[in-house]
């Protein structure tokens, strides 16, 4: 099988081929194209078939992260949505939890809203709590709604109504409405989006997929058509936020919004596969870069999953996606004092541009990447081997600057900047373990992202996680991910049942049903029989909570033993449980997943790139420069050791291996580092 | 002394202790008021009491810890104190907010003294009393407000209090939702005090308090230099509460506020006598509605420390509105509390340019409800509260539909509501035309039906339902719409509410009005196409355009 897997960020787009059979892995670093992410994804695999002598027919399969729904959404440049709201919804969206996102601001500005409230329509029709239906639908007046919307410049229609997860009657009937009324234009209901209880969340959920649709759908078109143009004749892949991949046709329409989180969900993926490779069950998976840091955690060897999200401007979106913790920190991260006398790190960042001081881009406020350089474990000679300059007197005089404003030596303020910014990591990592109740000391962090290497140690010592992971790539490491992600089908059917008067039978019969349908889709999908898997779960609560607890269960499984289960798993994650209380059952959940094929990715053969050598650098276990030598990753074979203090250079990566840590090559070309025993 | 990047590293630290301790918390509570509208906070402590690192969620409770834990010190000595135990209080006379908010504080030992304490505060649904939900606008004293727990033991060396928890069961309304409330709270603590060992584990005992100790200096320093750079000016204002609860007279909050050098002084001379109603404002919940104020007006992203309250000097007289003498009724502080941000930001405002804002809306339009679940018939109170239109600003209009100022709580979900109580919500849309007319438009109120579907208890009320104490405009700009309740009786009466509590049956209905903000700056200067856009939105009418802004919408052609 020869399968690329292509990931567009916002610099490069990152390639990666694979060829099963020859063992053969090669990469390739392309400049992104914003204005068309399709050229520069053509113009990446375009020469890695060349650079591996094949053509374009020889490829089984393209699978693509992209960060396009997560920039439009950043940068609300969403395709102009209208709303189609039954009895009592009409301003939902605009209303949303009545909280403000800065509450201690006084000159707010406006809340964002994805449909003004011209574009928002609302008709007769209403379901009630038990699905039962209170008002009829007026079809008559919907088809007015409709009309108006279209003439107020919707190109995409939500119908949105209450009660609709448990009776999609009155959305599915608009729906056939809207395309009677208003052939051609994009509709979908926010019962098709989610199943998930609260009216705000899940309308949103359909107001962004409106929003998106149009805008995404035509990408992904033009980029299936591109590569059959160029004589592709493989499907397409694209990851969604769930960290599952989705055919092409199922990244349109109804699944557009899952997108959204289409970018990092492939690093926590890379995760799970490394992971399944070197027989590490439990993971951190760090992705550092310019702006901000990516934490996400595998545990028994799965991804984290959950069902509702917050975009970055504070809107709620109910999809399955990933658990992970994004925070603003990374290279690029400003040092400041404030008022009082604090050292703070961030959130402000200098970005690409103008960047660090050390990039001499006009950037003048001391980062964390000027605060590395300081300390030497970034090389003066520059990174990308040689392609940016850094320019270490400014950084010194810059973040000299901040130190004399503190009383501290210019390494003690460097040292500073850089523990302050890991401190706001171990913090959000720590946060996003506790949530689930996780033992860290159990743990592998996995670095990646050119920075990620830079405090992978650090941060394993202040988390008390003993083992750090440095991939062969880590800035391919999302790319590489693809590769491997599994396709997937998130199914779900809410209920109401008290566990006491339980009907077994009714739940088997739910899951039996979402699982013919996972299985039909997957069998669509062009999945073999033999690698078609379903997972099942139940959705449990004490009578009285609205948070669920999803409880994996086994087809035929006693209920006592998944209700132990709950209990357990209530105890381990928030440090209570009441095995005498009352309990509920709130949705049956099936997850249909295409088996991966077992086969290992080939580890790649690399020419070293650069000389290594020696330079000083500053350790916080030294409290002083320490001469010490400068590897070329590639250089080190595997089943080598190396003992620090030592800095491990490649072309997109730099590791820091202090002081009292070893670290040692495995076959795949992965550096493992734990604390040296004396 | 302890260098910077140490007190960073630390203080980053202790912040994500609390963040994870509310996260459990939140995760793990039962009742909507916590998971859904997040009115809880949790805080960490030195051992003096003073708060180094605190997560509000809800400003109403910004600080309102700091002021309670001198009480239970004074109440409980050192040597009566030992590691495992964990303390309740809720008591307004002892330092806290109203009877519905619980603290609960665990002693963190290291070297076998207590050298930090973790806390936190929650609002319950119901902790008994005379009405529904607790709170009581015609409640004569604090005897008719609940369970009072002075600052005792909840858990005592590891072992919970049955006696105290079955106590607390046996007289709430809601006791599933209620005990699990504070088990979650109890929970959360533990988990506190166990991330305080790993970190006394890692910094040992002298770093740790020498960078809480800084944390505290760090923040007061901070504050004092905001005050500084801001050149020396007074304002006062006064501001009215509709009624006290029982009568129909309005209520005075006089307040004047100064920055002189580095301080600032906020008094509250001139305010009215305490109320006999329930409406009256403890003296904690008056002071978080100062530092509300303080930290909005003048440093929004300082981190909240106790520190940052030393350059403020807050006089509050006593048998006052806004510091009632014991046994006066505090259960509906809030709205009290409310009026007094809204009255100090308007005496700021005067002084302080920058802080270029109308009136939002304070009325706090809310019910509670005792009630049977509509699948178990088990009891239940259910409570929702409905904030209004935010008052325009010299940048932007104000915002619709939010819960200004202290508050913050989110919206019942309507799905939510119906699956839980025998409630069913009708709609839950924005008031065109309820904006104050200005430059910048106040915010919209929000109009919410509540159709019952079974008898319930209910206890009604709403502020600002006057037009004289609607929300004011500023520099030009006008009030906003008052806040208007019906009840809708199935037989067709119409009953208008402000206060009340009454019984109503299958069929009844509740229409909630909330306010909107005022308006800044002069209506003519309003750009014609927003006006035309909100007409076009249906944000305001065709009458309202021309009445406010002398605006004639052009014929549909």
């Amino acid at each position: 099988m020869r399968r690329i897997g292509v990931d567009t960020g916002g610099t490069f787009t990152d390639c990666v081929l694979v060829d099963d059979e020859a063992g053969v892995l090669l990469v390739e670093k392309v400049p992104s194209q914003p204005a068309s992410p399709d050229a520069a994804i053509l113009d990446g695999i375009s020469r890695l078939i060349a650079r591996a002598g094949l053509a374009p027919e020889d490829i089984d399969a393209v699978m693509h992260g992209t960060t396009i729904a997560t920039n439009v959404v950043i940068e609300e440049a969403y395709a102009p949505a209208g709303v189609l709201a039954t009895s009592g919804c009409r301003d939902v969206i605009e209303i949303g939890t009545q909280q403000r996102l800065r509450p201690y601001d006084l000159l707010h500005r406006p809340k964002p809203v994805l449909a003004p409230r011209n574009r928002r329509a609302e008709i007769a029709g209403r379901i009630a709590a038990d699905g039962s239906e209170v008002e009829p639908l007026d079809e008559a007046a919907a088809r007015a709604a409709i009309r108006l919307l279209v003439a107020e410049g919707s190109a995409a229609i939500a119908v949105t109504g209450l009660f609709s997860f448990m009776n999609p009657a009155h959305e599915r009937r608009l729906v056939e409405l809207v395309a009677e009324e208003a052939a051609g234009v994009y509709c979908i209901a926010s019962s098709d989006v989610s199943r998930e209880p609260r009216e705000y969340p899940r309308f949103m959920a359909a107001t962004v997929n409106a929003a998106l649709a149009p805008l995404l759908d035509p990408y992904v078109r033009r980029l299936q058509h591109r590569l059959s143009d160029a004589g592709f004749r493989a499907e397409l892949y694209i990851i969604q936020s769930s960290g599952g991949l989705a055919t092409a046709l199922r990244s349109m329409g109804e699944r557009a919004h899952n997108l959204v989180l289409s970018g990092p969900a492939a690093g926590v993926v890379a995760g799970v596969v490394t992971g399944a490779m070197l027989r590490v069950r439990n993971l951190v998976t760090l992705d550092v870069g310019g702006t901000s840091a990516d934490i996400g955690i595998v545990a028994e060897g799965e991804a984290r999953l959950r069902f509702d999200m917050s975009l970055p401007n504070g809107l709620p979106l109910h999809v399955a996606n990933l658990e992970i913790e994004t925070i603003g920190a990374g290279g690029g991260s400003i040092a400041w004092i404030d008022g009082g006398g604090a050292l703070q790190v961030g959130p402000q960042s200098a970005g690409a541009y103008p960047g660090p001081v050390c990039f001499g881009l006009g950037g003048d406020k001391p980062t964390v990447t000027d605060a590395q350089l300081v300390l030497r474990r970034l090389s003066p000679a520059g990174l990308l081997g040689g392609g940016l300059k850094l320019d270490r007197d400014a950084a010194c005089a810059a973040v000299g600057g901040l130190a004399a404003q503190v009383g501290l030596g210019l390494e003690q303020a460097a040292l500073g900047i850089v523990s302050v910014m890991e401190a706001n990591m171990a913090g959000a990592i720590l946060r996003s373990a506790a949530r689930h109740g996780d033992n860290l000391r159990e743990f592998t962090l996995v670095a990646a992202g050119g920075a990620g290497g830079l405090s992978a140690v650090a941060l394993a010592k202040a988390l008390q996680i003993p083992r750090v992971l440095i991939p062969p790539h880590p800035g391919l490491f999302s790319a590489a991910g693809l590769l491997s992600a599994e396709l997937r089908h998130d199914l779900s059917q809410p209920m109401l049942v008290d566990a006491a008067r339980l009907e077994v039978s009714e739940i088997e019969a739910s899951q039996a049903e979402l699982e013919r349908r996972a299985l039909r889709n997957l069998e669509i999908d062009g999945i073999p029989e033999d690698r078609r898997r379903c997972d099942h779960a139940l959705d449990v609560r004490y009578f009285g909570q609205e948070y669920a607890v999803t409880i994996p269960t086994s087809p035929g499984e006693a209920f006592h033993e998944i209700l132990a289960r709950f209990h357990e798993m209530h105890e381990k994650t928030y440090g209570h449980s009441a095995p005498d209380a009352q309990v509920e059952v709130t949705a049956a959940r099936v997850v249909g997943r295409s088996l991966a094929d077992g086969r290992d990715l080939p580890s790649a053969s690399h020419a070293p790139h650069g000389a290594g050598g020696r330079r000083e650098v500053w350790f916080e276990e030294s409290g002083c420069y320490l001469d010490t030598p400068v590897l070329e990753r590639f250089s080190l074979r595997p089943g080598q050791t190396v003992a620090g203090p030592a800095i491990i250079e490649q072309i997109d990566a730099t590791t820091v291996l202090p002081p009292g840590w070893s670290a040692v090559v495995d076959e795949r070309d992965c550096i493992m580092m734990e604390e040296a025993t004396s | 002394m302890i260098d910077p990047v140490t007190v960073a590293v630390i203080g980053s630290a202790l912040k994500a202790l609390i963040g994870e301790s509310g996260d459990a918390l939140r995760r793990s509570s039962h009742s909507p008021i916590i998971r859904e509208m997040l009115d809880y906070s949790c805080a960490l402590f030195d051992a003096g009491g003073q708060a180094v690192a605190e997560d509000a969620n809800i400003p109403a409770l910004l600080g309102s810890m700091t002021y309670s834990m001198p009480h239970l010190l004074a109440e409980n000595p050192t040597e009566t104190i030992a590691p495992g135990d964990i303390f309740i209080g809720n008591d307004p006379y002892r330092g806290c907010t109203h009877t519905l908010d619980i603290h609960i504080f665990a002693p963190v030992f290291a070297e076998g003294r207590v050298i930090a304490w973790v806390g936190n505060l929650a609002h319950h649904n119901d902790i008994g009393g005379t009405n529904p939900g607790t709170e009581g606008f015609a409640n004569r004293s604090i005897y008719e407000e609940g369970l009072r727990f002075p600052w005792v033991k909840l858990v005592e060396a590891g072992r919970e209090s049955v006696a105290l928890l079955r106590y607390f069961e046996n007289n709430t309304r809601d006791p599933i939702a209620s005990l699990g409330d504070l088990r979650a709270q109890i929970a959360a603590a533990k988990l506190g005090v166990r991330r305080m060992a790993d970190v006394v584990g890692k910094y040992g005992v002298k770093t740790l308090e020498a960078a809480m100790a800084e944390r505290l200096d760090q923040g007061e320093r901070r504050i004092r230099k905001v005050l500084a750079d801001t050149p020396d000016g007074r304002g006062a204002a006064e501001g009215f509460l509709d009624n006290d609860g029982t009568g129909d007279e309005p209520v005075k909050i006089a307040v004047s506020v100064e920055v002189a050098g580095d301080e600032l002084i906020v008094d509250f001379t001139g305010t009215d006598p305490q109320m006999s109603g329930g409406m009256n404002c403890s003296r904690t919940a008056s002071l978080s509605a100062v530092i509300f104020a303080v930290k909005a007006a003048f440093d929004p992203e300082a981190d909240q420390t106790a520190g940052g309250l030393r350059p403020l000097r807050i006089v509050l007289p006593e048998r006052t509105a806004v510091n009632p003498a014991f046994p006066a009724a505090v259960s509906l502080r809030h709205l009290a509390a409310q009026r007094i941000t809204d009255t100090i930001v308007r005496a700021i405002s005067q002084f302080k340019p920058d802080l270029a804002v109308a009136g939002s809306f304070v009325g706090f339009s809310s019910l509670a409800a005792e009630c049977r679940h509509p699948r178990t018939g088990l009891p239940v109170v259910m409570a929702d509260d409905l904030g209004g239109g935010m008052g325009g600003n010299a940048f932007y209009d104000g915002l619709n539909a939010v819960d200004p100022y202290l508050g913050n709580v989110g919206l019942l979900p309507m799905e939510v509501c119906e699956r839980q109580y025998p409630i069913r919500i009708a709609t839950t849309e924005l008031v065109p035309d309820s904006g104050g007319a200005g430059e910048r438009q106040g915010g919209l109120g929000i109009r919410r039906i509540y159709e019952f579907l079974d008898r319930c208890d209910v206890v009604f009320y709403t502020e600002q339902t006057r037009a004289d104490f609607a929300p004011w405009g500023a520099n030009g700009g006008r009030t906003g719409e008052p806040a208007r309740l019906v009840l809708e009786k199935a037989d067709g009466t119409r009953i208008p509410i402000t206060k009340n509590r009454m019984l109503v049956d299958a069929g009844d209905r509740l229409v909630t009005v909330t306010g909107g903000g005022g308006g800044w700056g002069d209506p003519a200067s309003r750009p014609i196409e927003r006006i035309a856009r909100d007409l076009h939105e249906g944000k305001i009418s065709p009458s309202k355009a021309r009445a406010a802004y002398g605006y004639h919408a052009p014929d549909r052609t």
